[in-house]
């Protein structure tokens, strides 16, 4: 069986590398960015792409604040243009209800606070990945 | 009929200069010699509540708030009575009848007899209460702005590394037999309360910096070599130049320990730009030069790199705390903004520019005799 993808969004290289261990120790694949700006290239263009092409999509987890000018309410209009139906799981420190509310409107799937218990982050990631399976079966029931 | 057209042209000065007075939006209050009120306008009667009857024949003391000392009033006497100034103006709170404190910016001006004696005063003042409560809300509002900032960038540093922490405990409980996992998890944990404490810690630091009198004499070359020496072996293991250009008695005033800080953090800030531009591909010839001279404002210090540069947007942002354009989660942003906040601290000033590539940052101190 294929395994899932997760492409993990976070400035902040420890975040990244424990959310990595979780989900590899749950059996995911997993992509880091420091920024945006790479994982925009690979969901737009590169092995990622391909992946969504050939109908395995990959969840999206991302921090907001980040260097470089991209903001993850930036990144979520890119990964929106290039697919709907890309989960996407948006993270800020504390939370911000206005960031909250314009993530979803924009079509982010959830919202996680910082800082956070696994257990909400893996429920996150499990709703994320039934949206996705009833996505999925729903289009080949539509077939 | 010509002399009724120019009659009409030629005013009666006093009876004008009366409707002139009396109409005035300012107040205007006039005493004799001994301070003793003789007239008021309307308009100073609306804005202190004090009818003719209940001012006339008292002094200014009337209108008094406690606002200003004994020794305020005494310089304002003796500017008015000094023929060369002739006048005084300032802001002065004041006390209407119904005790609210009125903010004035009041000019009092003696005025004379043909013959040059002085008959009496007269106070004209603008009632500025409204522009001070305007002043007051935007300031507050630019309180709240900076505030803002400074809790969200707080929030997002704090908030990431206890986001780190809690996971990293929490999977290492889920994965308590795993030896070699437990020693990473640890070391992460201690890492990132480490990061918390210095995160705190600055953030004091750079609140709690007041302007220094502390005047010491800097040898600003033996302190560069110093803060050089720290940053070496990062240098040489990116290969770069460090340039050195001070003469040995240059000397500034200040406070050594902050001028050493100061540079330590703007040394760093500058391989840190150079790895930046290294990681983007730009691997040779880096280098850091450091040049110490004396111009008409004092002591200048230019610190000059190769590195990726600042754009235009983040340059006017590259002092404020937790500014910062690091890719990994490293540094806390709060280098410059301290490195500025202590130079001006001693009363020294620094710029910085960048046009595209490298930046120089000059600190200009006082020169030390």
């Amino acid at each position: 069986m294929q395994q899932d993808l997760v492409v993990i969004v976070d400035d902040d290289e420890e975040l990244r590398s424990l959310l990595k261990d979780i989900l590899e120790s749950d059996g995911f694949q997993v992509l880091a960015f420091p920024s945006p700006h790479g994982a925009v290239r690979e969901i737009s263009g590169g092995r990622v792409n391909r992946e969504i092409k050939s109908g395995n999509f990959p969840i999206v987890v991302s921090d907001n604040l980040m260097p470089g000018g991209m903001s993850g309410i930036d990144f979520l209009k890119e990964v929106r243009r290039e697919s709907p139906g890309i989960p996407f799981i948006f993270m800020t420190a504390f939370g911000d209800d206005e960031i909250f509310r314009q993530s979803r409107e924009l079509g982010a799937s959830s919202y996680l606070k910082k800082p956070f218990s696994l257990n909400e982050f893996s429920e996150h990631i499990s709703m994320a990945r039934s949206d996705l399976k009833g996505q999925i079966s729903r289009v080949e029931r539509g077939k | 009929m010509r002399e009724a057209s120019s009659k009409r042209l030629k005013p009666e000065p006093k009876s004008i200069f009366f409707r002139c007075v009396e109409d005035c939006n300012d107040t205007v209050m006039i005493t004799d010699i001994t301070g003793k009120i003789i007239y008021t306008n309307p308009a100073w009667q609306k804005l202190y509540g004090f009818s003719p009857s209940e001012s006339f024949g008292k002094t200014a003391k009337l209108l008094q708030s406690g606002h200003q000392d004994k020794k305020f009033y005494k310089k304002m006497w003796k500017q008015i009575s000094n023929p060369k100034s002739g006048y005084w103006r300032g802001e002065i709170v004041n006390k209407s009848k119904k005790g609210t404190l009125l903010t004035v910016l009041l000019t009092i001006t003696p005025f004379k007899s043909s013959a040059g004696e002085i008959l009496g005063y007269m106070g004209i003042a603008t009632d500025l209460s409204i522009q001070k409560i305007l002043e007051r809300k935007l300031k507050i509002q630019e309180h709240l702005g900076v505030l803002r900032h400074f809790s969200e960038r707080f929030a997002h540093e704090v908030g990431t590394t206890l986001g780190v922490i809690r996971g990293r405990a929490e999977f290492l409980l889920k994965n308590l037999n795993d030896p070699g996992r437990l020693a990473d998890g640890l070391h992460t944990i201690v890492g990132q309360t480490d990061r918390i404490t210095g995160v705190i810690g600055h953030l004091l630091t750079f609140s709690r910096s007041k302007k220094t009198s502390v005047s010491e004499k800097i040898e600003l070359r033996a302190k560069v070599e110093r803060a050089l020496q720290l940053v070496e072996p990062r240098a040489k293991e990116n290969i770069i130049d460090l340039e050195l250009n001070i003469s040995e008695e240059l000397a500034a005033l200040g406070d050594r320990k902050r001028f050493f800080e100061s540079i330590t953090y703007l040394v760093e800030n500058a391989i840190e730009a150079i790895e930046k531009s290294i990681q983007r591909g730009k691997v040779k010839g880096h280098k850091i030069s450091l040049r110490g001279y004396k111009n008409r404002s004092g002591v200048v210090l230019e610190i000059r790199d190769t590195g990726c540069g600042i754009s235009s947007e983040d340059i006017t942002k590259i002092f404020q705390p937790f500014f910062t354009t690091k890719d990994i989660g490293q540094g806390t942003g709060m280098g410059l903004a301290m490195a500025s906040r202590f130079i001006e601290d001693m009363g020294g000033e620094i710029l910085v520019e960048s046009e595209g590539k490298g930046a120089v940052f000059k600190i200009t101190l006082p020169r030390a005799a």
